[in-house]
């Protein structure tokens, strides 16, 4: 092919690209922005910069902020603990095992969010389903709803699958003979995992941390449903400020800074991935 | 090549800007109802009523007042909504920001027979169509004699009277202002004096409840003794449940209720609708499966379904210009503070 051919073939495959590239301008990015001149916008139309003021200059909406990234954090990490053996499992089965399990795994997004918490919420209940077996083994009965660890419970369930399929495809492309010499050479199963398997399967665990982070710190309906005030995040502050208190320009401006946080994790993934992709 | 692949493309977006371009005359009507029962009586009593006027059926749409509110303010020349069901304050607002058509009797003759108690408030942008009060469901067993007034019975919470057996609204959840306001009223306009009681309860309360249907569920499965909630559905479940009471405290309770009005710019069928709503027969119907008090004068109660309405001698519809405007210092004094 010509170079002027090669140049033809590369505008028409952006071309291609372009609708999807304009529906996200329309509905993404064009929200944001309208989200962003919300955030600067005073009561007389000018530009302030009081909504971010009043966010960052005091000391409740800075610990929200500290315990909304200190929740999606335990989250990720937990899902990360959690999904890794599971995705070896997935990503080593064949056939029917492999199907029943990948369906194990997504079953959770199936089911509708708030009904899904309120299963929680029967299992975590003062007479829940838990309750009730530690009482019939004589044991002390324990209180999660409305805690910290109930809602981190019931959001990993929710989301584990995105951090488990990310690794799992992950470990299906790594070479098979790659752990076979490892264990030739002497590493037992867990030196292979750690020095062979886990560098190789960088790339999925740095996306599944990444794409679960970014639900975890953007969702609310599990803490509204089965938190307290002591247990606020950044979302649930927004939607407060929307739907009871409306106002728009304070609900922006938090909105906004719980997008910055976000982009900062996405930057961090980036970084993250380069350097993986050199060694 | 390139050439024809952009012409494709404007043409698909010429025909999906067509696709989603204004409504015309001949769309359905778009109205609005609460889910459940209620849905099933707006079907059952307003939607038939509108389809035996007109021949049409109109679109149902479960949505709650915020998103009404939001969809009215994101399309006012074209709303999308033509009969609109707010919460009061919501029902304010969206009046004040010319969102909403003022009610007359002449474009809704039944309206005629609907007291002004039930739209002065909102300037005649919308009306009450059914209301109800914030009374205390208890438990019969537990305590057999429950306080007889609400101060008493958040003082014998503070005490510790009951356990942490007891369950409160929060000022989150979407009446819990009003509630709050009723609140101030029995301390005087003490809004301070309000607070710090939500305060000193924390110890001793289950939680202050945000979703209806979880404190609804935690009183049934015994794990709370008292819980303060909705009239109609309090006194549904009393009826159903030997174990269970309810009754309004002293000196009674706030009306809270549900405006309805037709939107600015709507088709004008919606007044055909809202005169269904409000006509004698559909009212009545409504009351009956919703079990909650309507708002036609003309509607005479069975005795039997009296008895489980809260009259409207006993409620006190709260001034919502008042305190409409302290919602946001109310909502971050509660998170702040209330934990």
């Amino acid at each position: 092919m010509t170079r002027r051919g090669s140049i033809r073939q590369g505008a028409k495959g952006y071309l291609l690209t372009f609708p999807a590239f304009a529906f996200l301008a329309v509905f993404f990015v064009g929200p944001l922005i309208v989200n962003l001149l919300e955030s600067f916008k005073d009561d007389e139309g000018g530009i302030t910069f009081a909504q971010y003021a009043r966010a960052l200059g005091d000391a409740y909406y800075l610990e929200v902020l500290g315990d909304t990234i200190a929740l999606s954090l335990v989250v990720t990490i937990a899902s990360l603990l959690l999904g890794y053996p599971l995705a070896i499992a997935i990503a080593r089965s064949r056939g029917a095992l492999k199907s029943f399990l990948i369906f194990l795994v997504v079953t959770p997004l199936l089911i509708n969010v708030v009904v899904r918490t309120f299963g929680w919420m029967v299992i975590f209940g003062r007479s829940g389903f838990l309750n009730s077996i530690l009482k019939f083994l004589e044991l002390d009965t324990i209180t999660l709803t409305g805690t910290w660890t109930g809602i981190a419970i019931a959001m990993v369930q929710v989301l584990l699958p995105f951090m488990v399929l990310s690794i799992a495809s992950t470990l299906e492309g790594i070479d098979g003979e790659l752990e076979d010499a490892a264990t030739t050479l002497g590493a037992t199963p867990l030196k292979t995992i750690i020095h062979v398997i886990f560098p190789l399967s960088l790339q999925g665990v740095i996306t599944g941390t990444v794409l679960v982070f970014a639900l975890s710190i953007g969702s609310f309906v599990t803490v509204m449903l089965m938190g307290t005030n002591s247990t606020m995040v950044l979302p649930l502050l927004v939607y407060q400020q929307l739907n009871l208190a409306s106002d728009w320009p304070f609900a922006a401006a938090l909105g906004n800074i719980l997008i910055f946080v976000v982009l900062i994790a996405t930057a961090l993934q980036l970084s993250l991935s380069r350097k993986g992709a050199r060694r | 090549m390139i050439h024809r692949l952009s012409k494709v493309f404007l043409s698909s977006l010429f025909a999906s800007t067509l696709m989603v371009g204004p409504s015309f005359a001949d769309d359905p009507l778009v109205v609005v109802s609460s889910g459940g029962v209620w849905l099933e009586s707006a079907k059952a009593n307003f939607v038939s009523c509108y389809e035996e006027r007109t021949g049409e059926q109109p679109e149902v749409l479960t949505i709650n007042s915020s998103e009404v509110i939001n969809r009215l303010r994101a399309n006012p020349d074209n709303p999308p909504i033509d009969v609109a069901l707010l919460s009061e304050i919501d029902a304010i607002r969206a009046g004040e920001e010319g969102l909403l058509e003022k009610l007359s009797v002449e474009k809704v003759p039944n309206l005629a027979d609907v007291p002004e108690v039930f739209r002065e408030q909102w300037d005649n942008y919308a009306t009450i169509q059914n209301f109800g009060a914030m009374i205390v469901l208890y438990n019969k067993e537990a305590i057999p004699e429950p306080p007889a007034d609400w101060k008493t019975l958040i003082d014998q919470t503070i005490e510790g009277k009951y356990g942490d057996r007891v369950s409160f609204p929060a000022v989150t959840m979407a009446w819990g202002p009003m509630f709050t306001w009723f609140l101030t009223t029995l301390y005087d306009g003490d809004e301070d004096m309000v607070f710090e009681k939500y305060k000193e309860m924390l110890p001793n309360v289950a939680n202050y409840w945000t979703s209806p249907v979880d404190a609804m569920n935690m009183f049934a499965a015994k794990e709370i003794d008292i819980l303060v909630y909705w009239d109609g559905r309090a006194y549904a479940f009393a009826e159903e449940n030997d174990w269970a009471g309810a009754y309004i405290p002293d000196p009674g309770a706030f009306q809270s209720a549900a405006m309805l009005a037709k939107v600015n710019n709507g088709s004008e069928k919606a007044w055909t609708y809202i005169d269904c709503v409000l006509s004698p027969e559909a009212q009545l119907g409504h009351s009956k499966m919703i079990k909650y008090p309507i708002v036609n004068s003309k509607v005479e109660y069975p005795e039997e379904l009296a008895a489980v309405l809260t009259p409207l001698e006993a409620v006190r519809q709260p001034e919502f210009r008042s305190f409409m405007d302290k919602i946001p210092n109310w909502i971050e004094r509660w998170n702040k503070e209330v934990r």
